[in-house]
């Protein structure tokens, strides 16, 4: 077992996951695509609801913003994460919006964020404290509950299960290096990280089944 | 049962890490394909990985109603694109505070490829003046322009739906059959005329318009 964990590398395997879903997306599964929305919706949200205040605008940015994605996939060559080449649409999406919207005399300053005209930059340089879009009462409880959830049932998981899953989603170490990191075969590696998702979703689902109201 | 359950469950978790390739990844595709309670799997797991990574809770209350929607921009798409090969604009105009229209933005893609109207128009102007100088300048090419252009090839009176079909069948560039729009009418008058004085219709005896006398190939 090395002495010291590396620094967190970008999830190349990921990566090369999200690759193989674009191949498929640009051969014509819509799955394959659904799959990369549902993967990356909550997070391009998060970057909109950075920018734009109201909900349903970044609902709507968001939506042009896979829009563009989905017109452009046969141009992701993938010599960088699809994420970063999500996140760069998703900015611009964004900005040229926001231009629109400042032209439009009927709409209120209100509608924009302070840091609406900063540059993209790294969304990490953001603080995790400042609030994203305005949501409504009812979508932060199912917010709090959801992460109540979570919390709770990761606490409750077997150490080795935790520290699997928080190395994997946390710390992005690849499964390469949580086994050298806990000192296990990668077999293990892979079956404790699903463990622990499969112990955290089995209280989740049934809540996002509920919100959601119907399957896709 | 329950261990197969599992098993496809775990290749779902496998999938979200990028660690599926070949026929791995076929079968958790079309496991995903086939079953909706694996797609929950799949949005579950990503659910709980934001939820890890952000602390404060991530709002999943609009996940589903975001995924029918742009489904249905997607079908939408894919209408247009397999019909239609020009960009598709969407139309989204935000709406006042506190309706609940569909909000539509004009938006063009980034990438889109842009259709230069301008540019286009410009150059069908520029044709359409060559067109006419070219027609001009051969219409104004000196006396045997005039006479080319009084000069026809057929014998007879052509009707006016064969001269219709001259018109039709010409090149783009046959002055003559562009210039010629040949009237039956004038015609028999051209050879009545012709059969009575033989002179110019214009009475002159001028040496400029001699040359013009209407005498007709074949005549």
């Amino acid at each position: 077992m090395s002495s010291e964990i590396p620094p967190p590398q970008p999830a190349s395997q990921a990566s090369d996951s999200d690759a193989l879903l674009v191949e498929r997306s640009v051969a014509g599964d819509q799955l394959a695509f659904e799959l990369l929305v549902i993967k990356y919706q909550r997070r391009v949200q998060r970057l909109i609801g950075r920018m734009v205040r109201d909900v349903d605008l970044v609902d709507d940015i968001a939506q042009e913003t896979f829009i563009r994605a989905y017109r452009a996939l046969h141009q992701f060559r993938g010599d960088a994460q699809f994420y970063t080449w999500l996140y760069r649409i998703a900015v611009n999406t964004a900005k040229k919006f926001l231009l629109e919207l400042k032209r439009d005399p009927t709409v209120s300053e209100s509608a924009f964020k302070s840091n609406s005209n900063d540059d993209d930059g790294d969304e990490t340089s953001w603080s995790k404290s400042e609030p994203i879009a305005d949501e409504t009462p009812e979508t932060l409880l199912a917010a709090k509950e959801i992460a109540a959830a979570v919390n709770g049932a990761l606490q409750a998981l077997p150490e080795d299960l935790r520290q699997a899953l928080t190395l994997r989603e946390i710390e992005g170490l690849s499964y390469e290096e949580i086994a050298e990191a806990m000192d296990c075969p990668i077999g293990t590696v892979r079956s404790r990280i699903f463990r622990a998702r499969d112990a955290i979703s089995s209280k989740v689902k049934p809540m996002l089944e509920k919100q959601t109201s119907k399957r896709w | 049962m329950m261990q197969d359950a599992m098993d496809d469950r775990e290749l779902v978790s496998a999938l979200a890490d990028g660690q599926l390739r070949d026929d791995e990844f076929a079968r958790a595709m079309a496991l995903l394909d086939r079953s909706a309670d694996h797609r929950l799997t799949w949005h579950a797991y990503h659910v709980l990985g934001d939820v890890m990574r952000n602390p404060e809770g991530m709002a999943t209350g609009r996940d589903g109603a975001f995924l029918q929607r742009l489904k249905l921009s997607l079908a939408q798409e894919n209408t247009l694109v397999s019909g239609v090969s020009s960009p598709e604009l969407l139309l989204v105009r935000p709406c006042p505070q506190g309706g609940n229209a569909p909000r539509v933005l004009e938006l063009e893609a980034a990438n889109e490829p842009r259709f230069h109207w301008k540019v286009f128009a410009g150059v069908a102007s520029l044709a359409l003046v060559s067109v006419l100088a070219w027609q001009a300048f051969g219409l104004g090419d000196g006396a045997g322009g005039a006479a080319q252009l009084a000069r026809t090839s057929t014998p007879t009176i052509p009707s006016a739906q064969s001269s219709a079909q001259d018109v039709a069948s010409a090149t783009p560039f046959d002055e003559r059959a562009v210039l010629m729009i040949r009237d039956p009418r004038l015609d028999a008058l051209l050879a009545a005329h012709q059969q009575v004085g033989g002179v110019s219709a214009l009475q002159m005896p001028s040496g400029f318009v001699r040359n013009a006398t209407f005498t007709g190939a074949g005549r």
